[in-house]
């Protein structure tokens, strides 16, 4: 009974930042912003930034912070949809194309880190470049399906492929021995190797997944109808819009596992900025609140054990006083 | 009789041949200096007549140069098609180009012109060039700028002779156009989704002109203005859900995302779209009436460019105006499906929208009556229809 009430006070401070938004919004707006098809518009939009923080979150658990997955994206969606049109093979040929393509990019960016043993940062970045040109060489024109082929970006679907990697994020992270190997590395690599964990074999594991987590972003970025292909780190703000998510859904999944806590932070953020345009605010003052908000919360994360400290130094001075 | 019969055929094919040489021989003299007004003429009517192995006979003959090229992306539709057009123009004329990509930033731009200046080109072609630091790099090797940098810096740059101007689309009148052509189409609740201010002036300017059309007309309203880099289909969705009276749209650039969004959201019947640029799938949203307005055949700009540069390199005439250094050009309004599939026609096509012989009629040094009057007037009646016609001929 204990153990679930302190699941619901978890799960309920998670969800405290949409709600807050939720009510600020629609005491702003006069009520019109609670309104389903806004929150289903904000939920749909959510999607492709959870998927592919998700994949972020793997690599970064054990503390490998991965640039490439933005252009990784690209790659697999301009070349698995350009495929799948030459084939025919419709939907599932996407599918397929997008996982072949996805998966391989991440097998290779693990198998060259294990190999060379370069930082994680500058391997994913000077990979980059490489995936940000490799489709420009055989499909210089991007890709745009056709709108039969564009399904997976709708409702209900859409919600579907993200329940799916939800769960699937959520059992390798916590039913899997893979999932515990890559917490205990990311805590600690010195001991997690003296307790003897192949690392190198952990880490290539965790870039595949990664693969798969970006391969199925790649699909529901090119699912949204068209996919230009960029030069010159031009895939940055395809991760970037992620990248706020990733971190709010880590400061708000302190006690909860971050397949909850990460949809609800790339979902607070796309309702922030729904609801910072429907109030009609412009661009730079939506850029400011945005940026502040994020900047107390991600401060306020990396500051509570200090405040912890604080109360704790309080209370013992206040004992010690007392014996006085 | 038969032997004389030889002899008159003999005779008939040998002056056949001496008409046949002669007219070979001035061929290549149309840049000869002192020329009769008989010859002028006979000239004038070579280059109309001329066939296109004429033509790239003529251009082969003319003098060598190494161009580079920048633009911020070649993959994007934009940047396919002008590669498309400079392909075709490196196929025809005595010229190699050196492609760049700038992705706009500035920094990455004077990388590229210290590179190209390096490596000994004859002239640029420039994007984003932003700042007079820009033109600077660029020495003295003469360059074209696109799009506008704007009266202040042109001002600044007053001295710098290797800076011969810019080539545009006035983008202000394509956003007013759009507001236009929504209010024509009977809307009055619109929204605007548009890049982020200040990362581009051109595509700022498209989207003043659409908000000051907007604010000149007191029946019309702006429900939304969302600005973003890129997220143009994230921003119909959103208009769609909050704004259920939105019966416009305005995106300052054309997109597929965009156009497929206004079929997945069920915009098609009750919402019109207005773009700059135009999509792949944009025939279909014309056929339904829901697109009412977008352009193309911006790979003109860039031809242009390169005409007014290839005229200065070759005798050194000026194809743009020395106080302005300006040219700007119209801009191909696309309003139905008939104009969209003269556009996929005549600009997509294998031809871009001056072929070969056109551009050699726009060049001083083989047409020597083509002056920059006549090169401002070219670059102002670019429409469909004067590229129809063209073609038609």
């Amino acid at each position: 009974m204990k153990k679930g009430m302190v699941y619901i006070k978890n799960l309920m401070e998670v969800l405290i930042l949409p709600i807050a938004l939720l009510a600020v919004f629609a005491v702003a707006t006069n009520g019109a912003f609670i309104n389903s098809r806004i929150l289903m518009t904000a939920l749909r939009q959510s999607v492709m930034g959870t998927i592919v923080c998700l994949g972020l979150t793997l690599n970064l658990n054990m503390g490998m912070m991965n640039f490439a997955g933005g252009a990784s994206m690209i790659c697999g969606a301009v070349i698995g949809g350009n495929l799948a049109m030459a084939t025919g093979s419709g939907v599932p040929g996407l599918i397929f194309f997008c996982l072949i393509i996805g998966v391989g990019l991440m097998t290779i960016q693990g198998g060259l880190y294990n190999a060379f043993r370069v930082p994680c940062v500058v391997l994913s970045l000077g990979l980059t470049m490489v995936y940000e040109a490799v489709p420009r060489i055989f499909y210089p024109e991007g890709c745009t399906l056709p709108i039969d082929m564009t399904k997976l970006a709708l409702s209900p679907y859409c919600f579907i492929i993200m329940i799916v990697m939800c769960v699937a994020f959520y059992i390798i992270t916590e039913y899997t021995v893979l999932g515990h190997n890559m917490k205990a590395i990311g805590e600690n690599p010195a001991i997690a190797m003296g307790a003897g964990l192949n690392i190198d074999k952990v880490k290539l594991m965790s870039f595949i997944l990664t693969g798969v987590f970006f391969s199925i972003g790649a699909l529901m970025y090119v699912s949204k109808g068209s996919v230009d292909n960029v030069a010159a780190m031009g895939s940055m703000p395809v991760q970037m819009e992620s990248f706020t998510g990733m971190f709010l859904g880590k400061f708000l999944g302190k006690n909860v596992n971050k397949a909850i806590s990460v949809p609800v932070g790339v979902f607070s953020m796309k309702l922030l900025a729904s609801g910072l345009t429907i109030v009609g605010l412009n661009s730079n003052m939506q850029t400011i609140i945005q940026g502040t908000i994020l900047l107390v919360l991600l401060s306020y994360a990396a500051n509570t054990g200090l405040i912890d400290k604080i109360k704790a130094d309080r209370e013992f001075a206040k004992m010690a006083r007392a014996r006085a | 009789m038969k032997k004389q019969l030889k002899k008159w055929t003999a005779l008939l094919l040998c002056v056949a041949m001496v008409f046949v040489m002669a007219g070979c021989g001035n061929a290549g003299d149309g840049k000869d200096d002192g020329k009769k007004d008989g010859q002028k003429q006979e000239d004038e009517t070579k280059l109309t007549d001329t066939t296109a192995a004429d033509v790239d006979e003529t251009l082969a003959k003319a003098p060598h140069f190494n161009i580079t090229v920048m633009l911020g992306s070649f993959t994007d539709s934009q940047g396919v098609e002008t590669k498309k057009a400079l392909e075709y123009i490196e196929e025809h004329f005595n010229v190699t180009f050196n492609y760049v990509e700038t992705s706009n930033t500035t920094e990455n731009t004077i990388a590229a012109i210290e590179t190209a200046v390096a490596s000994d080109t004859d002239g640029i072609i420039g994007a984003c060039v932003k700042t007079a630091a820009c033109v600077q790099a660029a020495g003295d090797v003469p360059m074209v700028n696109q799009p506008d940098i704007g009266e202040a810096m042109t001002k600044e740059l007053a001295g710098k002779e290797n800076y011969l101007g810019s080539v545009c689309e006035d983008d202000y009148a394509q956003g007013y156009a759009a507001g236009k052509a929504l209010y024509e189409a009977g809307c009055r609740k619109v929204c605007i989704a548009r890049m982020t201010v200040g990362i581009s002036e051109s595509i700022d300017n498209r989207g003043l002109g659409f908000l000051d059309f907007v604010a000149e007309h007191d029946d019309m309203e702006l429900l939304a203005d969302n600005q973003s880099r890129g997220q143009y289909a994230d921003a119909v969705a959103t208009f769609a859900s909050a704004f259920p009276e939105m019966d416009g749209i305005f995106c300052v650039i054309a997109n597929d995302g965009v156009s497929q969004a206004m079929v997945t959201e069920g915009l098609v019947g009750s919402v019109k779209l207005a773009t700059v640029g135009y999509a792949s799938s944009d025939k279909q949203l014309l056929e339904n009436g829901t697109l009412v307005y977008c352009t193309g055949g911006k790979a003109a700009i860039t031809m242009t460019c390169f005409l007014a540069l290839y005229n200065h390199l070759l005798d050194e005439s000026g194809m743009i105006d020395g106080e302005t250094k300006l040219i700007t050009r119209n801009s191909m309004e696309i309003k139905s499906v008939e104009d969209f599939e003269a556009m996929e026609k005549y600009v997509v096509g294998d031809v871009p929208p001056y072929n070969a012989e056109e551009m050699m009629n726009m060049v001083h040094y083989f047409n020597e009556e083509f002056t920059a009057g006549d090169f401002a007037e070219i670059c102002n009646n670019y429409t469909i229809d004067d590229l129809m016609s063209r073609r038609s001929k």
